[in-house]
């Protein structure tokens, strides 16, 4: 803590304690504590005071996922947050200007080098190693002009922490921690990404990408499986494609179009910046509209209008792989801020949150069937429909098949018998704790003020969610699980053993 | 920022500002664009004072050591408890007995209640008690809401005092740890690291790695005794922060803990492994489109007068993201990989280095003799007076992240005295890391890197490989264990 004796800090305090001493005890209200403004840009910007230590948590996100890409462009979303890392006309080059016509030329070469790679067999090879020593050569000339990653450079030697970026399917976000004395460095650098930004480097980063996703995913079974069961619950959303992006399309992911998808959906309105720590409001507020405000308004395109139609019966997939089972089952639901949604996390607690919860007392302790088995009520996304999800491992000598039987059962027994008060109460006191947990970071704080603020317009939504969860009766649960738990709304995934191709 | 700020100067930054709006109008954007775009290194910040609040410690008549930290912030209690215990211990043909006999002690309820009741006591309160164990040390946490915390820490106490190691659950125990066994060669980079300690801490208790056969054989007396010989006061530090006043939560440790009876616990020197004398290649066969590479070796312990340099060396060479070497070359310049880098860890009696990079099958032999190149020229080419000011800018000015919360406070001093150091040795780390020159890190690039006398291990299909391994030099293959 600062030891200064801010007056104005304690009072806020002390009235924070008064409040939750009056309350139950674990209750306790982020109310009259976050600050939100809108920047004449349309741009939102919360705030919290926080004076443990002198540091704040700087987060930017961007209503802008996976799911804004059209089909033939999946992993545009995550490799432009890649590309953001590149630097703007100010940052990361030694002369702009310069640099810019070296970057046209790479940009058209690369493109030739693209178009003859697509043709595949029947392409020119002479052609394609031309252009492959072109490509080489313009990239040398152009590392003359760039100061390589002088973002992060700059960011690290002024003590920054956990600079990084995370795309979703519904949303991307820039994060970094900072000494609480260089705000405006902060400004400085994001906003001027965000007004200024250089892809370049575009075609190496490229392959970084690809890189990730062979660690990520293709050297991965669990996450292969993952993706292909997405694949097969969502046929029309895209919810369905991998946030990564499929190989074919990330091989040709283009410059231009990465740009273009930049100025469309890198708007202020779709803007949250956040800031939890030591600061203070006012003077921060002026700094951030100083900075900010520069960046002009822009008119978005209309939403996504696909939604996913009525699952017409059980999906079921497999994949091979040199790896011990695994199982995954989908149902469709609604998400926030439809009632139900609040009443799934509800049954996630009660079936798989700790050791007393009913799939790991009749999987994991009592039937020692499984390893393992969680669920995630919001899958793959919150901003639309999504999926109620398992994952269960099973032990050996058992099966997936076993598991699934299991896991079945559970679900009747939610859509037969009211689950008795204690549980619920459990449930929600879990919840809520979890929830308090959260509070005892300025970065997690961050995290899901500006995610309720992006993604639903109100960074109250985590404590809304939290109240909707105070009312789910055992009704609720049981009316839920029969109208969601239904085999022809359902997907399921087997991971099976295959070693040397041989299944095992 | 606040404590400097004079009474009158919100006022004059006001009417500046003010000044600045209208200039904001009167002026084409250009003019403030070039404000607003000067370089950040000619940025200017307020200095930044911080006395870091410090725990209280209390050593009980028994033995047992506790911080406490008062953090009424938000209505939680935080306890830590760690014992100087680990998998170091465990008997060559028990490896896994302390992780066994650790989780069988948190499941195994206690003499007077089921594990199943135990757990719904928590869990009702919404409280979490685990452990986990290292090689050369197990902790345990609790955390609770504040009104709860009496009644979780009387089960934590029951459960140190009078453990039943209930055997089903032992059973169970075993059953998952076997299946873990069994999956373990479901990821290569587990794999990876996996192998890399067995070769390089071989012949010691850090290279060992449990087998179904070792987990298979623990007893239930064994783990008792594990529990009997390791769980003593006088054994452990214990760290507690959060809603409560310090005072009463002295009195309520010192009452619960009072008949946990001190005795003397012996903690064999196991040794510590012993650096090669060549370079060592391994392989490891697995069908995948990516190769796994690590390439390392012994380092400066914790307590070396080198540790400090030799951390801003590996901060340099691939610890520091992405201006470090390794990353920016290897991913950067030539986008071969998306996980590529180092690092260091100096541990009480040893230290460990190494390079790592997953990258596509087709550029393994490229990557390593980029490792080769890049290890090699910090020793030839030297290290630049930028790159040292750097590497010590971001060490120093990022240090305040570790006091962000009560608990992490608490665990600094925890871990200060865990691993034997001086009193002073986080507080006074800052200075410590400004004091290295130029001319420490190349006598420690010198004497401690050696990526001739490395240990390089590949998990990866050979087949798809730019050039197979043996340009290195002579390869030796892992054959994993299968598992029906």
């Amino acid at each position: 803590m600062i030891r200064n004796g801010d007056q104005k800090f304690w009072a806020l305090l002390l009235g924070f304690f008064l409040w939750i001493s009056g309350a139950e005890g674990h209750s306790f209200s982020l109310e009259g504590r976050v600050k939100e403004f809108t920047l004449r840009n349309g741009m939102k910007v919360l705030m919290m005071e926080r004076h443990q230590s002198p540091t704040v948590a700087l987060y930017i996100r961007f209503r802008v996922g996976a799911v804004d890409e059209n089909l033939g462009m999946t992993g545009t979303a995550h490799l432009l947050e890649h590309m953001l890392f590149k630097g703007t006309k100010t940052l990361g080059t030694k002369n702009y200007a310069e640099e810019e016509k070296i970057l046209t030329r790479i940009e058209y070469v690369a493109m030739a080098l693209d178009a003859e790679r697509a043709k595949g067999e029947t392409g020119d090879p002479a052609l394609r190693k031309h252009l492959e020593e072109t490509l080489q050569e313009l990239q040398k000339e152009h590392k003359k002009w760039v100061i390589k990653d002088e973002i992060e450079s700059i960011y690290s030697e002024n003590g920054a922490v956990g600079f990084n970026a995370m795309t979703s399917a519904d949303s991307t976000t820039y994060v970094v921690n900072l000494p609480a004395n260089r705000l405006e460095l902060w400004a400085r650098i994001e906003s001027d990404r965000i007004l200024n930004p250089v892809l370049r480097e575009f075609y190496s980063e490229r392959q970084v990408v690809m890189e990730e996703r062979r660690q990520s995913i293709d050297s991965n079974p669990e996450r292969k499986l993952i993706e292909q069961f997405l694949a097969t619950a969502f046929i029309a959303h895209p919810y369905g494609r991998p946030i990564i992006g499929w190989p074919s399309d990330l091989a040709y992911l283009e410059k231009r179009a990465t740009e273009q998808f930049f100025r469309t959906f890198y708007s202020p309105e779709n803007t949250v910046l956040t800031l939890v720590g030591s600061l203070e409001i006012d003077s921060t507020l002026l700094l951030l509209r100083k900075y900010f405000e520069r960046i002009p308004r822009q008119i978005l395109p209309p939403p996504l209008r696909t939604r996913e139609p009525e699952q017409m019966g059980e999906r079921r997939i497999q994949v091979m792989a040199d790896a011990k089972p695994q199982l995954i089952i989908g149902f469709h639901k609604p998400n926030p801020p439809d009632p139900d949604d609040a009443v799934f996390q509800v049954i996630d607690g009660l079936l798989t949150t700790g050791r007393t919860s009913r799939l790991y007392k009749k999987l994991v302790e009592e039937g020692k069937m499984a390893v393992e088995v969680s669920s995630a009520h919001g899958f793959p996304g919150e901003r639309f429909p999504n999926l109620f999800v398992f994952f269960a491992t099973p032990r050996h000598p058992h099966t997936p098949e076993e598991l699934e039987t299991q896991i079945y059962r559970a679900l009747e027994d939610l859509q037969t018998t009211l689950t008795p008060g204690p549980e619920l109460e459990k449930v929600k006191k879990e919840i809520q704790t979890r929830f308090l947990r959260t509070l005892n970071s300025n970065s997690r704080l961050a995290y899901w003020l500006s995610y309720g603020q992006c993604l639903f317009g109100d960074w109250r939504f985590m404590e809304k969610r939290l109240q909707a969860i105070e009312r789910v009766t055992a009704e609720d649960v049981r009316r839920v699980a029969q109208k969601y738990f239904r085999p022809k709304n359902r997907t399921v995934a087997t991971l099976v053993s295959v070693s040397n191709g041989k299944e095992r | 920022m606040k404590s400097m700020k004079s009474p009158g100067s919100t006022n004059r930054r006001l009417s500046l500002l003010i000044l600045w709006a209208l200039l904001f109008l009167a002026f084409p954007v250009a003019a403030q664009e070039e404000d607003l775009l000067k370089h950040p290194r000619e940025m200017n910040f307020p200095p930044l004072s911080f006395v870091p609040p410090e725990a209280e410690r209390v050593v009980l008549p028994n033995g047992l050591t506790v911080y406490f930290m008062e953090d009424p912030e938000i209505p939680l209690v935080h306890l830590s408890l760690w014992l100087r215990a680990g998998s170091i211990y465990d008997p060559r043909d028990r490896s896994g007995l302390a992780e066994v006999a650790a989780k069988a002690w948190r499941e195994g309820g206690t003499h007077d209640q089921s594990p199943q009741s135990i757990n719904e006591i928590l869990e009702s309160m919404a409280a979490l008690l685990e452990i986990s164990i290292g090689r050369e040390s197990v902790s345990l946490t609790l955390s609770t809401q504040t009104p709860d915390f009496r009644r979780a820490l009387a089960i934590l106490a029951d459960l140190i005092l009078k453990p039943a190691f209930d055997p089903a659950q032992l059973d169970l125990i075993k059953k998952k740890e076997i299946e873990a066994i069994r999956r373990s060669n479901d990821n290569p980079e587990e794999i990876a690291y996996r192998e890399f300690r067995k070769i390089l801490y071989a012949g010691t208790p850090f290279g060992h790695v449990p087998s179904i056969e070792s987990v298979s054989a623990i007893q239930r007396e064994e783990v008792q005794s594990w529990h009997r010989r390791f769980f003593k006061p006088n054994n452990a530090l214990m760290g507690i922060s959060g809603d409560f006043r310090k005072e009463e939560m002295k009195k309520l440790i010192r009452e619960t803990f009072r008949t946990w009876e001190r005795s003397i616990v012996e903690l064999p020197y196991v040794g510590v492994p012993t650096p090669k004398d060549r370079k060592l290649i391994y392989l490891v066969e697995k069908d995948l489109p990516q190769s796994t590479i690590l390439m390392g070796h012994l380092a400066p312990p914790l307590h070396h007068p080198d540790h400090i340099p030799f951390k801003i060396l590996d901060y340099i060479v691939g610890g520091g993201g992405f201006n470090s070497r390794l990353t920016r070359e290897i991913r950067s310049n030539q986008g071969l990989a998306y996980s590529v880098g180092s690092f260091y860890r100096g541990r009480v009696g040893f230290g460990v280095f190494g390079a790592y990079c997953q990258t596509q099958s087709s550029t393994t032999a490229r990557v390593i003799r980029l490792f080769e190149e890049i290890l090699g020229g910090i020793k030839k080419d030297k290290i630049q007076e930028s790159e040292l000011e750097w590497a010590k800018k971001a060490i120093v000015n990022r240090y305040i992240f570790t006091f962000s919360s009560s608990a992490q406070i608490v665990q600094q001093q925890m871990e200060q005295e865990f691993d034997l150091l001086p009193p002073d040795f986080f507080r006074t780390y800052p200075e410590r890391v400004k004091a290295v020159t130029l001319a420490d890190l190349h006598r420690v690039a010198d004497e401690h890197l050696h990526p001739e006398k490395a240990l390089l291990l590949v998990i990866g299909k050979e087949n798809d490989f730019d050039q197979p391994l043996s340009i290195f030099g002579p390869v030796h293959r892992i054959e994993l264990q299968r598992y029906d």
